[in-house]
């Protein structure tokens, strides 16, 4: 049979396309490119034959050749890159993980309801400009009731469940001392609240002998009862975030006159009467007045250059309304199955 | 105080209905609960009178009543009541009848005997929850008088709240008052009928001048008709107020003060010796009280007197020597003046609050006593007969309260309120207050009535205006925002942040009584000294909190009661600790940890919680402050904590926190199955940070060289790091313990530290011979100052 040089270089090729084609893995197609296009490699040989070629073939060959050079490198490098795009997804492959395993657990937190409650109270209120005052837990007849304008034998004592220490010594019975105690040592105009615990003599259901209240205060050269209307349907539309009916009726506490109880609208029936509001679409939520002058007297203020109000609530009641907490003594049974649904 | 439809009516005239009035007067500061009805009674129960009665023939212990109520023919009643006679008028309920416990009345034959209904006991009527035998009526009642109409029903009723101020209201004619100026209604007030006075009265009465009581009057009524019974309507009115019916004559004197806010006493005369003396009582002086209670007078209580002694605590209870009994035939009455706050010192330092003390505590109209002693003797001639001495009185009048003038402006009013009231309204306000009321340049002059002890200034008046204005008048401002001047420094750390790392940490907030079991503290706290509270809300919550670690374990229990095995949990508060007659109050920070670390999960286990995972949570919470980079935990001993696994720590050589494992003795003691650790920190001494001040960081390459050292197994690790710090050259940056190990190929005494040094120019890169230099400098110092060896590997 009588081969011409251009039949053996097509075969060279389509021999060396089914070795790429067949080459299993980087190394072997590494291995190709070394035997067709290295140094010794046969294609590299061919090349070398261009120039023994009889003259009329030479230029033919010479193309032929370069051809299948061309063709083959191809090859090789598009299989490499198959072959590394194959590993590299085995590799990936490899790695898979069931991404629905649960993630590594830690034990989760909680704030107590109190505080999440009081934190919303303090936003509203420092976002006023109000600032937050802290006065002592025990407390001194005087700053506890005489400075209030409850004398000792006045019937408003009565209302007080007091705890006593001594006799002139007692846990404070409400958070209101903190006025006195503030104005003692501020000038107006001023706009406070002070949080914290208070203490009274009495525990049933629906009272426990320690819960807490926020007192609001503010004192300047004309507050009105109409500034405490506005700035506590303020405060309790903020804090529910929405729109409340709320009623101002006259009551009596001995530091502010005139005072008021102030009600909302039963949150839960929305006034139409439920269980929550004793059927008559109302809460109580807090008291409030018009600073006694006899308070301001005692702090050594002039009633005719200042005027102001104040306001005292229960973070517990809140808490209650908010989150729908039916019965105050859970607050102080820190029971974890409680406290874990205020995460 | 619960007021009754009908008998308020007698007392004014308004044009709403009944059940309108909660509204208005709570509105007005009169807290009204709901109207209530009166259970009331089928119509054709009528009054009935016995005119005969005879043995069951065929059964003992019934009888067979011929009972009129004034039909042409007498009915037959078959009854068991013990309490039937001749004579005696009683509920008849006919065949027909429903009654209110649900009962139908027939016509029955009992034993041969016919029953045309049933005579009815109280509690058959629904008026009273028990009773026993019929119940007996006016015996003067009109047969066949229906009972509703003898007993005024139907009838409604609603409960006033009223607050300390207003003790005017305590009394029918006090919310008559009230209504009438809230409704536009008048006020009526019903005659009485003048008592003719016969003779002299023979006692005196003498008041001591001190003004404890300013006016005292009374009347002596003779021969009165001992045991008479109490009306049907007056005892009805005590049943729906909510008084119980005792005997005629202590009904009427409560009736009285019912209907005109009066508390009245009636002595029994003839157990009182000669003159009245009104005084403060002498040391020592006793008193037996009506009730049996015996008290020790002391000299700041107000005491009425006769010759024999105390006779009563006045204003308040009677004595049981004088007191009026079943076979009362005189009587002297008392209504009088008592200050407020005497009565209110006596009643609180006996603990005792009675119906009378309730009012003279908050001021009784001192112009009502003559006009209350009136009404009641005119009662008692009905009710009981008997013959009236005359009304004496005796008086100091420069201690009755005084009723001037308060002066209200126009422009306080406006400023206060904020808003303009006209001038027309205002004067309204006053006059249906019963208020003279004069205007002036500016405002107005206005003199309260007798009755209210609550308008002494300017203020009152203005709440006057305000609330029967209505609150509702005044407009709404809308929240002016003041200039916030308190920022909390940057040097301090928010304690909301601390609770936010714990929670984070994976604790839960807790918040715990500030009482605790003195029991339990003892056990706690060690020398300090709690403060003790004198009326505790019960044993265990005896004193106050020296330590949250009380709180905080009880609340551990509770949950581990409740099969919880991982619990953490923090809480932030006062504690009270007595020091040299002073009460220290101080925010601590404590937690409790129990359980695991952390949940069990597919690839890990879960481990228990050690001394040192709650030691990184104090050293996180410590921080980076100034209390931080200088806390040292010392080891220790504390009551509460397992020797050997407790830190005291300080800072700048003040104790500022307490950190270890709670004593197993301790947890037994709660049933605790632990272990558990425990933290507290004292908050104002670890709350204070640096301001940052920043300084440039280096360019150039750190490096690390680790050392491990081989020392005595009960050198604390603090004293090598001190040594080390103290050696290393400036270039050390960071040193961090890196491995502790044991083994016995290092000796059984011995210990080895792997301290990792990290050191840093800020100038050049570091040569290894400079790097070399720094660890024998310092592996020198460890073998000189705590003999420890470099590892040999």
């Amino acid at each position: 049979m009588n081969s011409s040089p251009i039949a053996d270089l097509d075969r060279l090729l389509s021999e060396g396309m089914v070795e790429i084609a067949n080459a299993g893995d980087s190394a072997a197609v590494e291995h190709l490119r070394v035997a067709l296009l290295g140094r010794q490699g046969t294609v590299t040989a061919q090349l070398k034959q261009i120039g023994v070629q009889p003259a009329e073939l030479r230029r033919e060959f010479g193309a032929a050749v370069n051809r299948i050079r061309d063709e083959l490198s191809q090859a090789l490098t598009e299989k490499a890159a198959a072959i590394a795009e194959q590993e590299r997804r085995a590799a990936v492959d490899a790695q898979r993980i069931d991404v629905t395993l649960p993630g590594r657990k830690r034990h989760f937190g909680s704030l107590h309801p109190v505080t999440r409650t009081l934190r919303r109270i303090e936003q509203i209120f420092t976002r006023a400009g109000f600032d937050v005052a802290y006065g002592p837990e025990i407390e001194d007849d005087f700053h506890n009731f005489e400075a209030l304008n409850i004398p000792k034998n006045h019937p408003a004592r009565a209302m007080h469940d007091t705890f006593y220490v001594s006799a002139e010594t007692v846990l404070r019975t409400h958070t209101s001392p903190v006025q006195i105690r503030y104005l003692e040592s501020n000038a107006p105009p001023v706009a406070v609240i002070a949080p914290g615990r208070v203490y009274r003599c009495d525990s049933d259901v629906t009272h426990t002998p320690m819960f807490h209240q926020v007192e609001g205060l503010a004192v300047d050269s004309d507050i009105s009862f109409a500034d405490l209307k506005g700035v506590l349907v303020f405060f309790l539309e903020e804090f529910f975030e929405r729109e409340l009916p709320v009623r101002f009726r006259p009551s009596f506490f001995p530091f502010t006159e005139p005072s008021a109880e102030v009600d909302m609208g039963c949150v839960f029936c929305e006034g139409a009467g439920c269980r929550i509001c004793g059927h008559n679409g109302w809460i109580e939520v807090l008291g409030c007045g018009m600073v006694h002058t006899e308070v301001f007297r005692q702090v050594g203020i002039d009633n005719e250059l200042f005027t102001g109000y104040a306001f005292g609530l229960g973070i517990e009641r809140l808490a209650m309304l908010r989150y729908e907490v039916d019965d105050l003594r859970l607050f102080f049974e820190n029971e974890v199955s409680f406290l874990s649904q205020f995460a | 105080m619960i007021i009754s439809e009908n008998w308020l009516r007698e007392w004014v005239d308004f044009d709403l209905d009944f059940a309108s009035l909660p509204e208005i007067l709570t509105a007005a500061g009169l807290e009204t609960g709901v109207v209530e009805d009166v259970c009331p009674i089928p119509e054709s129960v009528v009054a009935g009178r016995i005119d005969e009665i005879a043995a069951h023939p065929d059964a003992d212990g019934l009888t067979l009543c011929q009972v009129d109520i004034g039909a042409a023919q007498m009915h037959q009643v078959v009854c068991a009541a013990p309490n039937v006679r001749v004579g005696v008028v009683a509920p008849f309920a006919g065949a027909g009848t429903r009654l209110s416990t649900g009962q139908k009345i027939k016509k029955a034959v009992i034993r041969g005997q016919v029953s045309a209904g049933m005579l009815c006991s109280a509690a058959e009527l629904g008026l009273e929850e028990q009773s026993s035998g019929i119940l007996a009526l006016d015996p003067e009642s009109t047969a066949g008088n229906p009972l509703n109409t003898h007993l005024q029903l139907p009838d409604r009723l609603m409960e006033v709240e009223l607050t300390p101020n207003r003790g005017d209201c305590l009394s029918v004619l006090g919310v008559a008052r009230e209504v009438a100026a809230l409704t536009g209604g008048s006020l009526k007030e019903p005659g009485v009928p003048r008592v003719r006075a016969a003779g002299p009265e023979p006692r005196a009465i003498v008041l001591d001048g001190s003004g404890a009581c300013a006016r005292y009057a009374g009347r002596t009524i003779t021969q009165v008709l001992p045991g008479a019974r109490t009306p049907d309507l007056i005892r009805e009115r005590l049943r729906r107020a909510g008084l119980r019916s005792i005997d005629a004559l202590v009904d009427i004197t409560n009736y009285v003060m019912l209907e005109l806010g009066q508390p009245l006493h009636a002595f029994d005369n003839d157990r009182l010796q000669g003159d009245i003396h009104v005084r403060a009582a002498k040391p020592r002086e006793r008193l037996t009280l009506l009730d049996g209670e015996r008290v020790t007078l002391d000299p700041e209580s107000l005491v009425i007197t006769d010759r024999s002694g105390v006779v009563a605590l006045a204003g308040i209870k009677g004595g049981e020597s004088t007191m009026i009994h079943s076979g009362t035939k005189a009587i002297f009455l008392e209504a009088a003046f008592f200050n407020p706050e005497g009565v209110a010192r006596t009643a609180r330092q006996y603990a005792l609050n009675t119906d009378a003390s309730h009012r003279f505590e908050r001021g009784v109209d001192f112009l009502l006593p003559a006009k209350a002693i009136d009404r009641a003797s005119a009662l008692i001639l009905r009710v009981c007969g008997g013959t009236c001495g005359p009304r004496i009185e005796s008086v100091d009048k420069k201690y009755l309260p005084k009723r001037r003038r308060v002066t209200l402006r126009a422009s306080r009013l406006k400023r206060l309120l904020g808003a303009k009231v006209p001038d027309r309204r205002v004067l309204a306000v006053f006059s249906s207050l019963g208020m003279d009321c004069q205007s002036t340049a500016g405002g107005w002059q206005v003199k309260p009535p007798s009755h209210r002890f609550d308008i002494t200034a300017e203020h009152d008046l203005v709440e006057e205006v305000a609330r029967i204005v209505g609150y509702d008048y005044f407009p709404l401002n809308r929240l002016r925002v003041v200039a916030g001047r308190a920022l909390a420094p940057e040097a301090v750390r928010p304690l909301e942040r601390a609770k936010d790392f714990l929670v984070d940490k994976g604790y839960r907030e807790a918040i715990t009584y500030s009482f605790v079991s003195p029991q339990l503290q003892k056990r706690i706290r060690g020398r300090q000294v709690a403060v003790k509270l004198k009326n505790p809300i019960s044993a265990h919550l005896a004193e106050m909190r020296v330590s949250l670690l009380p709180g905080l374990l009880e609340a551990l229990a509770n949950n581990a009661r409740r099969q919880v095995r991982d619990v953490r949990l923090f809480e932030t508060g006062h504690v009270f600790v007595k020091k040299g007659g002073q009460i220290r109050e101080d925010q601590w920070l404590g937690g409790v940890v129990m359980g695991s670390t952390h949940a069990a999960s597919w690839d890990q286990g879960s481990r228990e919680v050690d001394f040192f995972d709650v030691k990184g949570d104090v050293e996180g919470l410590i921080g980076t402050g100034e209390a931080g980079s200088r806390a040292v935990f010392a080891p220790g001993k504390h009551p509460a904590y397992q020797a050997g696994q407790y830190a005291g720590i300080i800072a700048s050589g003040r104790k500022i926190g307490r950190l270890g494992r709670i004593s197993e003795t301790l947890l037994a003691d709660l049933d605790i199955n632990g272990p558990v650790f425990g933290f507290e920190l004292d908050w104002e001494r670890i709350n204070q940070k640096n301001i940052p001040q920043h300084c440039a960081a280096s360019r150039y390459p750190a490096v690390s060289r680790d050392i491990s050292l081989v020392i005595g197994k009960d050198t604390p690790s603090d004293a090598v790091r001190k040594c080390i710090e103290a050696t290393a050259h400036e270039l050390m940056v960071a040193l961090d313990l890196i491995d502790v190990y044991r083994d016995p190929a290092i000796g059984d005494e011995k210990k080895s530290l792997t301290y990792r040094l990290t050191l840093q120019s800020n100038y050049r890169n570091l040569t290894d011979e400079e790097a070399d230099r720094v660890i024998e400098t310092v592996l020198g110092k460890i073998k000189a100052e705590l003999e420890g060896e470099l590892r040999s590997l």
